[in-house]
């Protein structure tokens, strides 16, 4: 009995000060009364779950009450002092950006294929060995419809990939190609042969899929091309489970330093309002 | 919120609470608990008001002056002094009666429209 009452005690100081002034006494005296006849029937918890509801909706209402009837300008700025506002800014903007890394943002994974374009081993053949104009073109045609499409047609048996594009990917082609495009990245490693295809999902599974695809698409069509340079993929994508996006640790960080700028303009420019609009006694 | 002034006949209708708040006190000058447990009683314990509510709408019907802190106590000897009493001001009395005024035109509608069987009668 002490120790819900002095629970219930505790809960009370979050009422308005004027309102637990007032009522404080007696609503623990009623809190202690409904105690010993919830005690009586075994029903405490269910007492308590109720006082928790009518607790946290009188709260909000009695503070709105209050600041409805209370509130002036004057009263508000003796209370939102500079410090005050700045705490409270910086903790609402910190948490809203914390709470929307870790669970609003939607995760993003991705699977990287590496492939190598070289001359075929031919010794009369002219080709260089490694050639600028040849890897630029091979990072346009990976993104091209020739690859692309072949890619769509294949992603468009899987369930996951028609619920990423909203419908069935067999049915609206021009569509999955045009998504498709913007799920990949091909990079050429610096001064090499080397080429990264990156694939961009939800789903590490698919991320992977994707990337693979295309790289064993254009392996075959270059094969058809009789090109004088030839395709070998070096290393197939797996499914990383870590996502690439939001980077949170990044986040987090640029977060905290966001919310502090903003909440100190924020702060600054609400006591500037403030002393113009608050009359100045004399 | 502020009720309106009890002569009014625009008068919205009384939250659930606060009507039975008024209807409990119609009985008599009642403390908090017991009006508590007299709207629990008389609705079949279909309304149960909270403490924050109950005190809540109490803060708001004495500013309204529609109930009255009173000092007189049914019985002294075997009362809690720190507990305060409540009773119906006139005004209470007249915002009680045109709530169930307006509920019994209400009715008498329903029953116009053959949507609510009359008392008594059976299926």
């Amino acid at each position: 009995m002490n120790k819900s009452l002095r629970i219930y005690s505790w809960l009370l100081k979050l009422y308005p000060r004027s309102f637990l002034e007032n009522f404080g006494t007696e609503m623990r005296q009623v809190f202690q009364a409904k105690y010993r006849a919830a005690s009586r029937e075994n029903r405490v918890a269910k007492l308590w779950l109720n006082t928790l509801i009518d607790l946290l909706s009188s709260t909000i209402h009695e503070h709105l009450d209050e600041f409805r009837t209370n509130m002036t300008l004057q009263s508000l700025d003796r209370r939102l002092s500079f410090g005050r506002l700045f705490v409270a800014i910086a903790l609402s903007l910190f948490a809203f950006c914390v709470i929307a890394t870790l669970f609003i943002v939607p995760r993003v994974y991705h699977g990287m294929t590496r492939i190598v374009i070289e001359p075929v081993k031919n010794p009369s053949a002219a080709a260089p060995a490694y050639d600028s104009y040849v890897i630029q073109t091979a990072v346009e045609r990976i993104q091209s419809r020739e690859i692309l499409e072949p890619v769509a047609r294949q992603m468009g048996h899987y369930k996951a990939f028609g619920q990423i594009l909203g419908k069935d990917a067999r049915r609206h082609p021009n569509e999955a190609i045009e998504m498709l495009g913007k799920m990949i990245d091909v990079r050429q490693i610096r001064n090499t042969a080397l080429l990264e295809i990156r694939a961009y999902s939800s789903d590490p599974h698919m991320s992977a899929q994707i990337a693979n695809e295309i790289a064993q698409v254009f392996k075959e069509n270059q094969e058809r091309r009789n090109s004088i340079y030839a395709t070998s993929i070096v290393d197939l994508a797996n499914p990383v489970e870590r996502a690439v996006r939001p980077n949170i640790p990044l986040n987090v960080v640029v977060g905290f330093v966001g919310s502090i700028v903003i909440a100190v303009m924020l702060a600054v420019l609400i006591r500037a309002v403030f002393r113009l609009r608050t009359p100045v006694m004399t | 919120m502020q009720l309106p002034p009890p002569d009014s006949r625009e008068m919205p209708p009384l939250s659930p609470a606060v009507f039975h708040i008024l209807l409990a006190l119609a009985d008599g000058e009642m403390h908090g608990y017991a009006i508590m447990s007299h709207v629990e009683s008389s609705t079949n314990g279909g309304i149960k008001i909270g403490p924050g509510t109950l005190y809540g709408n109490i803060k708001k019907l004495l500013a309204d002056k529609l109930i009255h802190e009173t000092d007189q106590r049914p019985d002294p000897d075997m009362d809690d002094e720190r507990r305060r009493y409540y009773g119906l001001t006139a005004a209470g009395a007249q915002v009680l009666n045109a709530e169930l005024e307006r509920m019994r035109k209400a009715l008498r509608l329903a029953r116009g429209k053959k949507f609510i069987q009359p008392a008594g009668a059976t299926a």
